[in-house]
């Protein structure tokens, strides 16, 4: 697999193609990269950085970098004023209720719409000018089976990588390969047709990896699948991120995205709620000094042994639940303090952790209730 | 039942409201009329009909009678299936709605909408009884011919709905209900030609009569003959509301068996994958090299084989017999020998390799995913084999019947047909390939996945085109051997233009005129494939029949256009002069319509190019 750092990817001539030119003058990367910092910098003032998102970091040190971007279908604006990054090699959540603009930022982002207003790089490259460069570098997976269903597996696969321009050797290569990372080597030669809904799924995924891109686009990868199937996705993005992959998921099973992503993005009616780093969003909303304690069993009069500590100033359990949140005294903040003082005063301790929100509590905190 | 069936109803009279398609059909229509009423107003100033009304009307008249039946190919078809390609006939059936119901439900609105299309021509129909010629009772009778055709095309499109999967497959079926009794009556009267048909078969020549679509057209034109007097309901609609009622009765009957178990896809496709993998397209390269010595082999050794059943000298033999014998190895053999080539050959070990490199990928997957590839081909190859077998058999068998011997054989009179069918049949083939193309990728939504192939969306377009005409090698082929049999007359034909005409004032530009007619006629093919393509992006059904009447239309209009501009200005400018001068200038003015159909030809196609690309980039962003 290549090396998807933005160092390996160099700097491509400007591609003419038939996607409409976006709204600023120059040509070619250097360019597109100047007229990117300038906005850069004008974004804190202009534009507003969304919450989560402290500072842009330059063109080049991400692989996704929007900003400023709007998107309208007649009299309904889709996307308004969306500006985020996301960092190379990361696992990136992207969640908003229904009609929010998840579906059309990832079409802007992989070229199939062309933006509007504002900006989208990948890799460091403009998706309007570079179209053809930046279509090399991602795969797109979208909410829907979008397959030849007549043909085999193998014989889809094989169709894809020709279409990408890999030799005969390449693509024998590949498709053994994406086919045994999805675990799919054991019906290369069973009819697209014939698959269960899991199985298309790896085959779609199989398909997005056979031009070995740096960024994959996934919209809503694992709607429709069963548990099953959900989890084993899951643990082929985790490998795919091992394997130095970028991958930007639209979801809407946040707690799978809570464990799976190191970064998230909000998107609620068209603007971003927040963009950041996952650890962050969940923390957001909780005491600095708060932890959750899980005991094993129903203990009669724990509270007040709890609060009897020192390290410990507020108790307060968890309903319907054998958890406790509790808040530290003063200078007594450290977890390790914290559960030296659990240990010695004999407490039955299952589980011990920092007290962070769910994504799903963030989730309804930074979104509106209704549709648009 | 009743709640059901209302719902339905309703909601498909809404949904075809909303349809900007249905209007854009009667506009098409109104567009077409208020043509004809133009054509009719050109004839009565220059005094060419003498009865402009009933002129009129019969243009009306054909113009219904050619929609209809073009509606029964395409707009009842889908009453059924396109609930079966969604899959939500299975909802209708759970949601209480008996058969019956979900029948009456969906051909309802589609009969409601075939006859508004009769209403609206109220309006028309009443000019053209002012302008004379037509009486009321002609016009009732038309009306109520239709009616019952309309009704019968419905009963028929709905039967063949519910027993196909698929809208193709029951368009295909109504297509062979509506021909077949043609073709059969066609049997039945050259086996008459010799006059030897028995009382029974022109029994059953007169039968077939009444579920013959020239019924229709034989009621028409007894109708529209001067005088006449007879009853508006003629037998002609009461055996089409029985045979409607018939398969409305059958649809019902049949309803239940052939949606009980709903078809997949895996199903059909477990059938064809088998084939696919024996029949590779590089199993057909060995199939015809060994065919062409066995087409030799029957064509050699036909006469000595006929002589051992019939005592007759060989050269005596029809040469279109031996001819027909070569075919008959053709179109039975060569199935045969690619199965044999496809067994004998080793089994792939996987399909890893098969499709082609580059650009030339999308090629190869339309060529076997949507021509369905080799064996689309040699189905190809059997067919435009026996068409070949027919034109050889009919045109040998009449110029005996007709008292020729037998080396009387007019090859290039077989070159004529073979030349024009091939390109008529390679025309319509290139033009549904296309457009199925184009169609499957917005059906399966893949033209997102598609787009995102480093290619762009045109050369995507072109390599659908390039599939299309890769599948028409075997209809190629026919035309290609009809056109080397022509060249005989066409170089007697040059030669006598050249010797004749060209030494005369204007005679260069006379010969002018060919290359720009084959430009033209080239043009008008590129128009009707390009139209194809778009309608095949905005349609869902009907998109090969709609372009097929917006071409024809737009022929006759460049054809009367061209007729008309040549005639008023060559008779108002030299008011009948025959002078070397005056020939010149009218040889001129009569190449100005062709280079303006041609300059409009190319405009439309380049207008329609642009317009499927952009649709295509538009789908692509909604797939």
């Amino acid at each position: 697999m290549n090396d998807p750092s933005p160092q390996a990817q160099g700097d491509t001539a400007s591609g003419a193609d038939d996607q409409p030119l976006p709204p600023s003058s120059g040509t070619g990367t250097e360019a597109a990269k100047d007229a990117f910092e300038e906005a850069a910098a004008d974004t804190p003032a202009h534009l507003g950085l969304p919450p989560g998102l402290e500072k842009l970091q330059p063109v080049d040190d991400v692989a996704i970098d929007v900003r400023g971007l709007s998107h309208r279908f007649r009299n309904h604006l889709a996307v308004d004023r969306v500006t985020f990054q996301v960092p190379p090699r990361s696992l990136h959540g992207f969640v908003g209720p229904n009609g929010a603009g998840k579906t059309t930022v990832l079409k802007l982002i992989c070229t199939l719409l062309p933006p509007q207003s504002g900006r989208v790089c990948v890799y460091g490259k403009d998706v309007s000018r570079q179209t053809k460069e930046v279509r090399r570098q991602l795969g797109f997976m979208p909410d829907h089976f979008s397959m030849y269903r007549q043909m085999t597996v193998s014989e889809y696969l094989d169709f894809f990588a020709a279409a990408y321009g890999l030799s005969l050797a390449d693509r024998r290569r590949v498709i053994g390969d994406v086919l045994a990372l999805t675990d799919m080597d054991g019906r290369r030669d069973s009819l697209i047709s014939g698959l269960s809904r899991g199985m298309q799924q790896r085959v779609g995924l199989a398909r997005v990896l056979v031009n070995d891109p740096d960024l994959l686009l996934l919209d809503e990868p694992a709607s429709g699948l069963d548990p099953r199937a959900r989890i084993e996705l899951m643990e082929i993005l985790r490998a795919l991120r091992q394997m130095g992959k970028t991958i930007f998921i639209s979801s809407h099973i946040l707690s799978e995205l809570a464990e799976l992503c190191d970064s998230v993005t909000i998107i609620d009616r068209g603007r971003i709620r927040y963009s950041g780093a996952m650890r962050n969003l969940l923390e957001q909303g909780t005491e600095a000094g708060a932890f959750r304690l899980t005991v094993p069993t129903e203990q009669a009069g724990l509270e007040e042994s709890l609060l009897d500590l020192d390290e410990i100033a507020t108790v307060e359990r968890i309903e319907d639940s054998l958890e406790y949140r509790i808040g530290c005294a003063p200078g007594a903040d450290s977890a390790n303090r914290l559960l030296s003082a659990l240990l010695a005063a004999g407490i039955p301790i299952e589980g011990f952790q920092k007290d962070l929100r769910h994504l799903n509590e963030a989730f309804m905190d930074l979104t509106e209730q209704g549709v648009r | 039942m009743l709640r059901g069936t209302l719902a339905l109803l309703i909601r498909g009279l809404r949904f075809d409201c909303r349809r900007w398609q249905m209007h854009a059909l009667r506009f098409l229509l109104v567009a077409i009329f208020l043509f004809f009423l133009f054509v009719s107003w050109i004839e009565y100033v220059v005094s060419i009909g003498s009865t402009p009304g009933l002129d009129f009307f019969k243009m009306l008249t054909y113009t219904n009678f050619a929609f209809i039946t073009m509606a029964g190919m395409s707009f009842f078809t889908s009453s059924i299936t396109e609930e079966k390609e969604e899959q939500t006939l299975g909802l209708l059936k759970m949601a209480g709605v008996n058969p019956l119901g979900i029948l009456l439900g969906k051909i309802g609105p589609r009969l409601v909408n075939a006859l508004l299309l009769l209403a609206i021509q109220f309006p028309f129909v009443q000019l053209a009884v002012t302008l004379g010629g037509v009486l009321h009772s002609q016009v009732q009778a038309v009306y109520i011919t239709f009616t019952g055709y309309i009704i019968l095309m419905s009963a028929v499109g709905l039967t063949a709905s519910v027993v196909a999967r698929r809208t193709r497959r029951a368009a295909m079926l109504v297509s062979a209900a509506l021909w077949g009794p043609v073709a059969l009556q066609f049997t039945l009267w050259l086996m008459g030609v010799s006059g030897g048909r028995s009382a029974v078969l022109t029994e059953i020549y007169l039968s077939i009569d009444w579920i013959s679509v020239w019924s229709v057209v034989g009621r028409l034109g007894e109708i529209l003959s001067l005088g006449f007097d007879e009853s508006p309901v003629g037998e002609q609609f009461l055996w089409h509301i029985v045979g409607a009622g018939l398969l409305y009765l059958v649809s019902w009957m049949i309803f239940e068996p052939c949606t009980r178990n709903p078809h997949t896809p895996a199903e059909s496709g477990a059938v064809s994958l088998g084939i696919r993998r024996r029949l590779r397209l590089r199993t057909l390269g060995p199939a015809v090299v060994l065919i062409l010595p066995l087409m030799a082999g029957g064509f050699v050794a036909y006469p000595h084989a006929r002589v051992m059943v019939v005592p007759l000298p060989v050269e005596q033999v029809p040469v279109y017999e031996s001819l027909l014998a070569a075919i008959i190895v053709l179109a039975v053999g060569f199935p045969l020998v690619t199965f044999l080539v496809g067994a004998v050959r080793p089994a792939e070990p996987s399909d890893i390799g098969e499709c082609w490199s580059d650009g030339r990928s999308l090629v190869w997957k339309d060529l076997n995913f949507v021509s369905g590839g080799a064996m689309g081909m040699v189905v190809r190859v059997t067919i435009y084999s026996f068409i070949t077998g027919a034109m050889v058999f009919l045109i040998g068998y009449f110029s005996q019947a007709a008292g020729g011997s037998a080396d009387e054989w007019s090859w290039s009179l077989l070159g004529g047909w073979m030349f024009g069918v091939g390109l008529v049949a390679g025309t319509l083939e290139l033009a549904s390939n296309v457009g199925r193309g184009l169609r499957t990728e917005v059906q399966w939504q893949t033209l997102s996945t598609l787009a995102l192939v480093p290619r762009t969306l045109r050369a995507m377009l072109w390599s659908k085109i390039a599939s299309g005409m890769l599948a028409l090698i075997p209809v190629a082929v026919m035309s290609v051997i009809g056109g080397v049999l022509l060249i005989e007359p066409i170089s007697e034909g040059v030669a006598t233009f050249v010797s004749r005409d060209l030494s005369q004032p204007g005679g260069f530009l006379g010969l002018l005129m060919v290359p720009m007619l084959i430009i033209l006629a080239i043009l008008e093919i590129a128009l009707f494939v390009i139209l194809t393509a778009y309608f095949s992006l905005a349609l869902r059904w009907g998109y090969l029949a709609l372009a097929l009447i917006c071409t024809y239309f737009m022929n006759t209009i460049g054809g009367f256009g061209w007729g008309v501009f040549s005639v008023m200005i060559g008779l108002s400018t030299f008011g009948g002069r025959s002078s070397a001068e005056s020939r010149l200038l009218a040889s001129l003015i009569q190449l100005i319509p062709l280079v303006l159909a041609i300059g409009i030809g190319v405009a439309l196609i380049v207008a329609f190019y642009n317009a499927v690309e952009s649709k295509l980039k538009q789908l692509a962003a909604q797939s």
